[in-house]
């Protein structure tokens, strides 16, 4: 399937909200960086379209953002938690997304997983927070 | 006032609890459960003023757990709100046919959830 014009404005639009109102933090896109040492998320989604999305995130900011959104200090943020709270980012993030670019559409959307990372997917962009990286990758059926 | 939460993530449900408090309703109590025959329990108990559910969950998810909740000439009248990733027009307007008296896409803020919780407690402006 062939990838929307309006996908990369409305990932930047959907990245600046999830992460102002529900992560505490600013993200700004950037050229590609891949993080290594970082925690990914996939949710798959089925419908018109059909895909997946995965969200990369690097370790320090994985930390960070989940002590936003949990209210909790860096040090208290657990291993579980950062794997919830990068499913959840994905989740979020992916539904907000196709809720744009298709509104009358009916997608069901799977359950988050803890996934590899992909750099190799079509639809790919990095942005640069001032905790860390974080990138997100998308593929079309 | 007592809220019940009911999503399957457990960060969530801390999540939508701390932007409760933010949005002013810090005086409320707050109970939680990870999906809707869980939830159906707690409204069930008598003690629920407001629930906030999400959609996508296991056992029984929001649609089934809203057609329970106004299925019961009892359990209808507590205000219910979906809070979800899922914000396309034919969700919506299902769930609000199902008995839904507001809906909150995620990403949200503080305010639109104040907004939102007033509206279906009767304090908010109506609106269209």
């Amino acid at each position: 399937m062939s990838v929307p014009e309006s996908l990369l404005p409305t990932m930047h639009d959907v990245l600046r909200d999830v992460l102002e109102q529900m992560f505490f933090c600013e993200a700004l896109p950037v050229q590609c960086r891949h993080c290594q040492n970082g925690i990914a998320a996939r949710v798959r989604f089925d419908g018109e379209p059909s895909g997946e999305l995965t969200v990369m995130l690097s370790r320090e900011l994985a930390v960070a953002a989940s002590a936003g959104f949990l209210a909790e200090d860096n040090e208290e943020v657990t291993a579980s938690q950062l794997e919830q709270i990068a499913c959840e980012l994905a989740n979020i993030i992916c539904g907000a997304i196709l809720s744009r670019l298709h509104p009358n559409a009916r997608v069901g959307l799977s359950p988050p997983e803890i996934a590899a990372a992909d750099f190799t997917a079509p639809v790919h962009q990095c942005f640069e927070t001032s905790e860390g990286m974080l990138a997100v990758a998308i593929r079309m059926n | 006032m007592t809220v019940l939460i009911v999503d399957d993530s457990p960060v969530m449900r801390t999540f939508v609890r701390r932007v409760m408090r933010l949005a002013g309703f810090g005086d409320a109590e707050y109970v939680e459960a990870s999906d809707g025959c869980e939830g159906l329990r707690h409204v069930q108990s008598g003690r629920v003023d407001l629930v906030l559910t999400d959609i996508n969950m296991p056992n029984m998810n929001g649609e089934e757990f809203l057609e329970s909740l106004h299925a019961s000439d009892v359990l209808r009248s507590i205000p219910a709100l979906v809070i979800s990733t899922d914000a396309t027009r034919d969700r919506m307007a299902r769930m609000m046919a199902l008995g839904a008296r507001g809906y909150i896409a995620k990403p949200f803020s503080p305010e639109a959830l104040r907004d939102e919780v007033e509206r279906a407690l009767g304090g908010g402006d109506e609106r269209s």
